[in-house]
């Protein structure tokens, strides 16, 4: 009997947690139609940033110069300077190379490079899927490493976690990544000889695994060929590790002071108080922050890609920031235009999963949707 | 909430673990190891390919990748290098690489080319014939050169008129004016003259691309040279093989793998770790730092590259006199010794000092600071001037120079600003006088002072607005003597006596500040012998060898 008043005691204390906790508030009901209507907001927001994006970048990348006289080498002649801009259409008053390419970009077609003459779309995805895989394990080794720092050092400010977490913090805001990537295959790779040459995805004594995805990892993984798997994780390891030293300090220090907000909410003192177990109580702290870290993480995208791009000219990784840099340099807008262009729409991609996050894990947001 | 902590620590534990044991295993073993077994060569590079069009390439990289890849008309001859494992190219010795031999009239007015027979295009096996020739030539002349500028650019210094086929195997090549078969040959060795497969490409026209330009462009491979391509991953990697039908000179390498390795630190790693065998594209430090790593061989190899400091004539620039003070206000030896650690020499002017006909006594300028401001003050800037120039972001060695010319130029009373630009907008203000000045290296790709002439001087050159067009009518007359055929010791004379007149005029003029005549420089492992040297710096797979 007092066995059975205990655990009604618990019960009932868990059910007050549960209607305070901002993550069980609202009408479930309304999860429902509220997606609909989310993703309708997010994906006309969503083309208005683009066009933004796309209309800015147009006007920058004419601010850079142009590739009409790099093209025409150094021993070019007034004609054909000339006829070479007539080619690329440069000689077109601005609005109507602006509207040329906006037609473009509605039926899937982000133009020619200037320098290469190539199509920058295939150029452009032939080198996405290194740079996402990239992205996608430093990122996966930041949340890694926050989940582990942000929880103790929460709970226990100026413990030792906590402390932990300050140097890293600060270490990884201060290390530039270029410098950190260059540590790590001194040490790594050219003093222990543990890590491989910082040359691309695999060793290329192997033959990768057929294209299905672009990524060598995933690919291999799925045509499961143990050799290329262990030798694409051995060469991915060191840039993701650089990588994700440079996107810790914002995500560990952002967490961790949401964490810290949500112990000292009245609804896990509550809990606290009314008895219910550490684990209990962790889950109920732990389902409040996902709205936050998932939002972090979406931030996260954006300065992890310009970081990709940084470890991978120091790691010779096959992304896309070698492409952009050489565009760049060359003035060749449509790849700098395409590269921006994809960016945007990573990063719009990483903000919408978070709000489409946000509406099915906190039903407050549902219902104001 | 412990036990979480001691999970979650695990598990990240393992995946660490996992992996360095994973990196342990499979990371030694770098390409170098199976590389002399397979007899491949590993190079590494500093970006991706730009373009894979011969007649669109004003890339090294590009360049390298075409010369190998495709046959050009002609390779220069070869002779002893200033050590034992360096060959280099002699300009007076005209090879046959596509073109077997060709025959030019006694006035040198026109000439007939024969192209090789026997020869195939990778791929395809198409054989290479006259069509492929007149081909290249059409493609560079339409549209004034839009397809293949610098063919088109080469074609008119040239003096090409008209060409036609005369047979399967032969082409005539008609001239506007009598052109020198030397300047001929090493013009007609460059990569802008590599020859494509025509009959693959026709098959790719269309009404709005008539010379299959668009095909060109995406194909990394319409050659016949000694290595074709044998797969390209972009941004990482491009693996040649020896072609095996190939006409000429069997590769002792009969694999390249060309890794882009965009960073400079991480190249001349690899190359300390064994992991790559050559190593391109590296800065003078880098190379400095390299020499004493007993597995790597620097070799360095006095070319006619020079750098320049051009003057638009504007503003105080207009004045002879400005621009003499400031040769004279350049620490020559200084330049040399600290920034480019003794792997340059004093240049003598407007023609390199190995260039031919080069007179060092046309060259007035040394350090003399005093001297500089009494020009200055001569010219009427007894209170100095202030220059702005433009040169190349990001590449350290020009930054340092012109950090050292900053404080030379303050000691006479000229301030001197730097504006970094891109590479395009260099090309660009090159041209343009928004900047008092400009910076760069420049590559003498044929060796004849009426080639230099026609580049730097003459009225018609297309680089007049580099240096504030300062031509005249004397001047050109005394640079169409230099351009003309020299096949009698007569012409020699009379040519090389113009081109003491010629760079007596133009360093007197002082349109250019030349701060010196620079070594190419490379580095490699130590077993790897045979570097060829050519004009262009470009590496010639096919003569490397192991020692």
């Amino acid at each position: 009997m007092r066995e059975l008043t205990v655990r009604g005691v618990l019960d009932g204390a868990r059910r007050a947690v549960s209607m305070q906790s901002p993550a069980a508030q609202g009408v479930p009901g309304r999860r429902v139609t509220a997606w609909p209507r989310v993703l309708a907001r997010t994906v006309g927001s969503a083309l208005v940033t683009l066009w933004g994006v796309v209309s800015l970048t147009f006007v920058m990348v004419r601010l850079i110069g142009n590739p009409v006289d790099f093209l025409a080498g150094q021993f070019r002649s007034g004609q054909t300077v000339s006829a070479i801009r007539n080619e690329l259409g440069l000689n077109r008053p601005v609005w109507i190379q602006y509207v040329s390419y906006l037609n473009g970009l509605v039926h899937g077609n982000l133009g020619r490079s200037a320098i290469s003459g190539q199509l920058v779309l295939p150029q452009m995805l032939a080198r996405l899927p290194s740079t996402l895989e990239l992205l996608a394990v430093g990122i996966l080794g930041a949340g890694l490493v926050t989940l582990i720092l942000a929880i103790p050092s929460s709970r226990r400010p100026n413990g030792i976690a906590d402390r932990v977490s300050d140097v890293i913090i600060t270490a990884g805001a201060s290390f530039p990544a270029f410098w950190v990537g260059l540590v790590l295959i001194f040490v790594f790779y050219a003093k222990l000889g543990w890590a491989p040459p910082p040359i691309g995805e695999i060793n290329s004594s192997l033959s990768p695994p057929t294209n299905i995805t672009g990524s060598i990892l995933v690919d291999s993984v799925l045509r499961g060929d143990l050799a290329d798997f262990t030798s694409a994780l051995a060469y991915i390891a060191l840039p993701s590790i650089t990588l994700t030293i440079m996107l810790v300090p914002t995500v560990l220090q952002t967490t961790r002071a949401v964490l810290l907000e949500v112990y000292e909410s009245d609804y896990i003192r509550m809990a606290k108080a009314c008895g219910l177990g550490r684990r209990t109580v962790e889950r109920y702290a732990l389902k409040n922050i996902i709205v936050p870290f998932a939002n972090v993480l979406a931030i996260t995208v954006g300065s992890g890609l310009s970081g990709a791009v940084l470890v991978e000219v120091v790691f010779s990784w096959p992304g896309i920031g070698d492409y952009v840099v050489q565009a760049m340099d060359a003035a060749d807008y449509t790849p700098v235009m395409g590269v921006v262009l994809l960016c945007a729409v990573i990063y719009i991609l990483a903000y919408g999963l978070a709000d489409l996050i946000a509406v099915r894990v906190d039903p407050r947001i549902a219902e104001r949707a | 909430m412990n036990r979480s902590i001691v999970r979650y620590s695990s598990a990240v534990a393992c995946l660490s673990i996992a992996t360095l044991a994973l990196t342990a295993c499979s990371g030694a073993g770098s390409s170098s190891k199976a590389t002399s077994a397979n007899h491949t060569l590993t190079i590494a590079i500093d970006t991706d390919f730009q373009t894979f069009n011969p007649g669109l390439s004003s890339y090294q990289e590009s360049n390298e990748l075409i010369y190998n890849v495709y046959d050009e008309f002609y390779h220069l001859g070869t002779t002893a290098g200033p050590s034992p494992y360096i060959t280099n190219y002699d300009a007076d010795k005209c090879d046959s690489m596509a073109i077997a031999s060709s025959a030019f009239s006694p006035n040198d007015m026109s000439v007939t080319i024969n192209v090789r027979k026997g020869m195939t295009f990778h791929h395809t096996g198409n054989p290479v014939n006259a069509a492929d020739i007149t081909w290249l030539f059409n493609h560079a002349a339409a549209g004034h050169g839009t397809g293949a500028p610098d063919t088109y650019g080469a074609m008119q210094f040239l003096h090409f008129e008209s060409w036609h086929q005369t047979g399967p195997y032969s082409v005539q090549i008609k001239f506007s004016q009598p052109v020198s078969q030397d300047v001929f040959c090493q013009y007609l060795r460059q990569v802008e003259f590599a020859v494509l497969d025509a009959t693959q490409i026709k098959k790719h026209i269309t009404n709005s691309d008539p010379f299959g330009d668009t095909y060109i462009d995406e194909t990394p491979d319409l050659g016949s040279g000694a290595y074709e391509v044998e797969s390209y991953t972009p941004g990482s990697q491009m693996v040649l093989q020896a072609y095996p039908e190939y006409w000429g000179l069997k590769p002792y390498y009969n694999r390249i793998v060309i890794e882009i390795v965009p960073d400079e630190a991480t190249r001349a790693l690899l190359l300390r770790e064994g992991s790559v065998d050559v190593a391109e594209y590296l800065g003078q430090d880098t190379m400095a730092s390299l020499k004493a790593v007993s597995t790597v061989r620097i070799l360095s190899i006095p070319s006619r590259n020079q750098m320049w400091m051009g003057f638009h004539f504007v503003g105080a620039l207009r004045n002879r006199l400005v621009r003499q003070a400031l040769a004279y206000a350049v620490p020559y030896s200084a330049i040399i010794s600290q920034v480019y650690k003794g792997y340059a020499k004093l240049s003598t002017g407007v023609i390199a000092d190995l260039g031919k006909d080069n007179d060092p006594s046309t060259y007035p300028y040394t350090y003399n600071p005093a001297k500089a401001k009494g020009l200055l003050r001569q010219a009427g800037f007894s209170n100095g001037i202030r220059l702005t120039c433009a040169y190349q972001q990001g590449i350290s060695t020009e930054e340092q120079l012109l950090v050292l010319l900053q404080g030379a130029f303050k000691n006479v009373g000229v301030s001197l600003s730097l504006q970094p630009e891109t590479g395009a907008a260099l090309a660009t203000a090159l041209g343009t006088p928004t900047t008092a000045c400009w910076l760069r290296e420049v590559l003498w790709y044929i060796d004849d002072p009426g080639y230099v002439g026609y580049y730097v001087g003459s009225s018609g050159s297309p680089l007049a607005s580099w240096f504030g067009n300062f031509s005249s009518p004397s001047l050109d007359k005394v640079i169409a003597d230099m351009q003309l055929p020299t096949t009698t010791p007569q012409q020699e004379a009379a040519q090389k006596a113009a081109a003491i007149q010629y760079q007596r005029i133009v360093n007197g003029l002082a349109p250019i500040l030349f701060l010196g005549d620079l070594d190419f420089q490379i580095g490699t492992q130590t077993t790897v012998c045979g570097y060829q040297q050519q004009p262009d710096s470009l590496l010639y797979y096919a003569a490397f060898r192991a020692c």
